[in-house]
Order: structure tokens, then sequence, then C-alpha cells
């Protein structure tokens, strides 16, 4: 039995707006184990970042919600922790980096400064001792001429420059779960090719668990060791990497990956899904994607389907892998 | 390598005040404002007369080589007393203005932070500030408590941190939704850091110049007092008490001394410190380039 960092059983996560309330997360399981990667894969909208969001306990107040579910970091259960015992573990053993490195950095202080200031928060070290550590720090996530960097202003650091530093910040106090909210989108490929090869790198060398991001399947088969398909909140597919690509069980899975930019052939039209992630008022009576869905059965548009077990490490959420029994049982 | 050697790092704020000094008019501001200060604060060197020293031979002088700017009714050197007057009405304008930051940004940036029932609470404040007439409080409180100079800077702050209020509230509110805020949530800081290390310094060009023009609105409002003689009690002299003391038809007719310099000096102070602000605005904000 590996040891689990992090585990999350039935997480629901809503929002109240002025049209109502609404479950952005609902009911979401996964583990991530000891230095494994975890990708969560789905279009926009589909609760992935408030999933992450939710983990850090820093999900939009007032108006959005925990209601259910428990996130056991270590066997700790976060959403029992106080303000105040979270801030200790933000930062600092649950790190996280942001989506758009241009401004997830405080445009008036110098990068050094901002490094300092995790440490001093988290290590109690003093400023002077800082310094050197921030240098490291740098030299680690492999910017040129760490010296400098740390007396400059993120205004004079390039894009990729800045993920660096966001990433450097991030391992900082060597967190044991790293929360990558698409880190590379912002970044043109070969910058992001870096990034995941350093991100990579650092897993190996801190045994870090990382929770991964993105919309971009390519970086997925680059980085996940086990991946997790979302759409409408709701997981669909679960499984490893190779098995994903491989034999892909979901519609929305397959249809995710024929829409794939290296699927299309030249002189065609690119595949896309038909019709849009559904509106979290207006969520159709049956599975979420049935709408969408190429494949869709009668009972597809009147129930929900739940999460199935094909083999020991795949799940799927989807009507067509249950006999015709018990699909009758359940009507 | 060349490259390394020219690049030099400069802060949001040096980058500033490089623009500023390109601004004439705030130059000319700002060292006019430099030599006022100057001259009030080193008042004992330049002139060699006591400030309240009585010497009714000589009163109502005209301005000579003795007294530069003649002497008032009980003989008292003008020039003398102007230079003290400036540091009267410069510190009403400093500290006035620091009552009212301090209160406008701690309740601004508390209520633009958090949102929800504290900040109406706080705005609804805002607005029952606003609704009070300057004049008539001053005037109200200074008779209760009596005139002098603490009141008149308490006065002054008290009612006049809303409008700063209101405008950090509206930097917050919009910086609070920047990726950087939240990184630093996610990098484990409470809320009373990220305000302190994180906004405040965001938002401080805004504070700058609202406190610079603030400072103006200081001096004018003891001026204003003290010429009511609610503010500064004679014998200490102030811009605002000399021009009061200056008020009888016979001055105004024969003494002008007593009344144009004082006059002057506010005008050209409030004039100076407003150059000096509109030039910070434009200096230091960041969309304005040039």
């Amino acid at each position: 039995m590996q040891n689990m960092t992090l585990e999350i059983e039935n997480l629901v996560t809503g929002f109240k707006t002025s049209d109502g309330a609404f479950n952005a997360v609902d009911g979401v399981d996964f583990k991530i184990e000891e230095g494994k990667v975890l990708g969560i894969v789905g279009e926009s909208g589909c609760g992935k970042s408030i999933t992450s969001l939710s983990i850090m306990g820093l999900v939009p107040k007032p108006n959005g919600f925990i209601s259910s579910g428990k996130i056991l970091f270590e066997g700790q259960d976060l959403l029992k922790l106080s303000e105040e015992e979270m801030q200790k573990i933000r930062g600092n053993r649950i790190a996280m980096i942001f989506q758009e490195p241009m401004t997830a950095l405080n445009p008036v202080f110098k990068i050094g400064f901002q490094i300092a200031e995790i440490l001093e928060t988290h290590k109690n070290m003093k400023r002077s001792e800082c310094k050197p550590i921030s240098i490291e720090l740098l030299k680690k996530v492999g910017l040129p001429r760490p010296e400098k960097v740390v007396e400059e202003y993120p205004h004079q650091l390039s894009g990729g420059m800045r993920q660096r530093v966001m990433i450097a910040m991030a391992l900082s106090c060597n967190p044991k779960l790293l929360i990558a909210d698409e880190p590379t989108t912002a970044l043109d490929v070969t910058v992001q090719a870096q990034v995941l090869e350093l991100m990579k790198d650092l897993k190996a060398e801190f045994q870090t668990s990382i929770l991964f991001i993105t919309h971009d399947l390519g970086v997925i088969a680059e980085m996940a060791d086990n991946v997790l398909v979302m759409y409408a909140g709701k997981v669909m597919e679960e499984t490893d990497c190779e098995t994903l690509f491989d034999e892909p069980l979901h519609p929305y899975t397959n249809a995710l990956l024929n829409s794939r930019p290296e699927r299309i052939k030249p002189g065609e039209k690119p595949v896309c899904i038909p019709g849009m992630v559904p509106s979290p008022f207006d969520m159709p009576r049956g599975c979420a994607f049935a709408p969408r869905c190429a494949r869709a059965m009668d009972i597809c548009k009147e129930k929900k389907p739940a999460l199935k077990a094909i083999s020991s490490n795949h799940k799927v959420r989807c009507w067509q892998y249950y006999s015709e029994e018990e699909q009758c049982q359940n009507i | 390598m060349s490259l390394d050697k020219s690049v030099k790092s400069q802060s949001p704020w040096q980058i500033g005040f490089e623009r500023l000094k390109k601004n004439r008019l705030a130059m000319i501001g700002f060292t006019l404002l430099c030599i006022v200060v100057t001259i009030s604060v080193f008042a004992p060197l330049l002139t060699s007369y006591d400030r309240d020293a009585i010497d009714t031979l000589n009163s109502y002088q005209k301005p000579s080589a003795e007294h530069w700017l003649g002497t008032d009714e009980l003989g008292r050197d003008t020039f003398t007393r102007l230079l003290y007057g400036g540091r009267i009405s410069l510190s009403v304008g400093l500290v006035s203005t620091s009552i009212a930051v301090l209160i406008g940004v701690i309740l601004g940036t508390t209520g633009g932070y958090h949102g929800g029932h504290i900040d109406n609470i706080i705005m609804r404040i805002v607005d029952i500030f606003m609704c009070f007439p300057f004049f008539l409080i001053a005037i109200v409180v200074a008779a209760i408590l009596g005139p002098s100079i603490w009141n008149v800077m308490i006065i002054s702050g008290i009612l006049g941190w809303t409008g700063i209020a209101r405008i950090v509230r509206a930097e917050v509110l919009s910086l609070k939704e920047r990726e950087f805020i939240e990184a630093a949530r996610a990098l484990g800081l409470n809320s009373r850091d990220i305000i302190i290390k994180h906004i405040i310094p965001n938002i401080m060009a805004p504070i700058i110049v609202y406190a610079t023009l603030g400072i103006a609105r200081g001096i004018l409002s003891e001026a204003g007092l003290s010429f009511l003689g609610l503010g500064v009690k004679p014998p200490t002299p102030s811009w605002g008490n000399m021009l009061a003391a200056a008020q009888s038809m016979r001055s105004l007719r024969l003494h002008w001394w007593l009344w144009i310099p004082p006059g002057c000096l506010v005008f050209f102070m409030i004039l100076s410190i407003n150059f000096l602000g509109d030039g910070l605005r434009d200096a230091l904000d960041p969309k304005l380039k040039q």
C-alpha cells in the first residue's frame, strides 16, 4: 500500500448566485500517491480549478462554499482546520502555481523580497538569511544569473522567467503537494516544454506529489501518472495515463482525444465536440454529456449514470458500460 | 554580458519620479514648497526678532531695512511672524492629512478587502460623514472645545478621511481580484499581512496624490478657521490669523504689508502643492506613458 498524500472523498463545492445555487464540483473522489502526478483534464468551466481552490481552502467567499466531502491531506481533514491552521499549510506543505505568471507576482516588490516573504512566514527565517536561499532556489529552477534576478522587479522578467520564479516560490518550503493550475497555458511551446521538464526533475528530487490541472492532453501525456477526466463538475473517467490514450472508454474522453490538433490531416477540418458545456442552472436530467454525445441512448437522457469500475485502475461514468440488465434495474 | 551592466533595476517608484522630474509645473511647485518648508523650519536662523516681542513704540512701521515686511499694531515684526506662521500652517496641513489618510486607508482597505457586511457598515459611515457641512461642524467643535491648533488638526482630519477611504476602497476592490493576491493567500499569508504588505504598497500612488492635495486643503481650512477666530489662538501666529488681524478697513487701506504677504503665501503654497499633486498623479499613473 502506497502512502497517500491526498485523498478526496465526495467533494461538493457550490456557489450562490443571484439566480440560485449550483454545484461547481459535484461529488468528486480521487487519491494522489506520494511522488505521483495526477492530471485533471476537461473543458473550461467543468470544475477543475474549483477543485484545486477547494483543496487550498481558497474558494471565493462568501458566495462559494464546500457543502460536503472530505479532503484528507496526509491523513488530516483540511476542511476541519481553522483558517490559521490552514495558513500554516498553504505555501508550506501544499503549494500552488497559477496560470498567469504575468500577474501572479506583486509588481512593486523585488523577486528576492517575494521569495523571502514565504521563508519568513513559514520557516521563521531572518531577512538576511533568506537571500542566499532565494538565489539557490532560483538557480534550481534554471534561471540565468539568479544573483541579479533577486534584485529585479517582475516587469523586468519574461513570462517564462516569471513562471520559473513562481515555481521557485512554490518549492521554497519543499511542499508535499504541488497544485499546478494550468501552469503552462500562458507560455509558448518551447518555454512550456522547459517548464514541464523542470517540474518533472523537481518531482523526482523532492518526492513531491503534483496535482496537474490542464486542458491540454499533450501536457497530460507528458506529465501525468494518473488522469481524471472531468465534465460539468463530475469525474467522467479515471485511469492511468497510458490506458487513457490507448483505450479510452468514455465518449467524452474519445471526443477530446479526437479533437486534438495532431489528429487533423492536412486539408481536413478540425473535429470538434458539438454544443457547449451545459449551464449549471440547466443541467440535463440524465448524463450531463448526453446532449453532446454521439452514442447517447434513451437511458442517458433519463438517468445519471454512476462511476463504474471496469478494471482495478479504470473507472468510467457511462451507461454503455452497464449491462442491459443493470440498465433495466435502474429504470 | 555587456547587456547586464546597462540593465539597472528601477522600482516602479523610481520610474515615476523620473517622469515627475520632466514635469515643469510640478517641479516649480516642488521647489517653492521646499523653499517655504526650509524657511519655516529654520525661522530662528533667518530673523533676529522674537516672534511675540511687543514694541509699541514701533507699531505699524512700513517695510524697511530693519523690518523687512514692517510691523503690526503691537510693533511685532511681520516677516518673523510670517516665518513662524508657516510652521503652524504647514504642520496643521501635515497632521490633519496624516489623520485623514490613516483613518481613510485603514477603513478603506478593511472594507474593500473583506467586503460584505463590514464594507457596508464602513461605507454607510462614510456617507454619514459626507453629509456634515465642514465649516458648521468645525465652528461647533471649535466653540465647544475652544479654539486651538490641535482642534483644527483633529477636526480637519476627522472630517477629511471620507474621500480617501472611497478611493482606497475602489482600488482595493480591483486589486484583490488580481492573481498575485490570490497567490499570496495560496502561499499562506494572513489577511493582515496581505493588506499591509501586498495591497497598500500597490495603492501608494493614489494615496500620495490624495495626501498631497489634502495638505493644501488642510492649510486652507486652517486659514479659514483662524480667520474666523476659531483656529489658532493669538499670539501664536498662523497665516490665517495674520490675515484676520489685518481685516479692519484701516489696515486693508493703509497697511498692505500686514495682509498681502500672508495672503500671497497661502495662495502660492496651495498653488504649488496642487501643481505637485497633479504632477504626481500623472507621473505615478502607469497607464499614462508619454
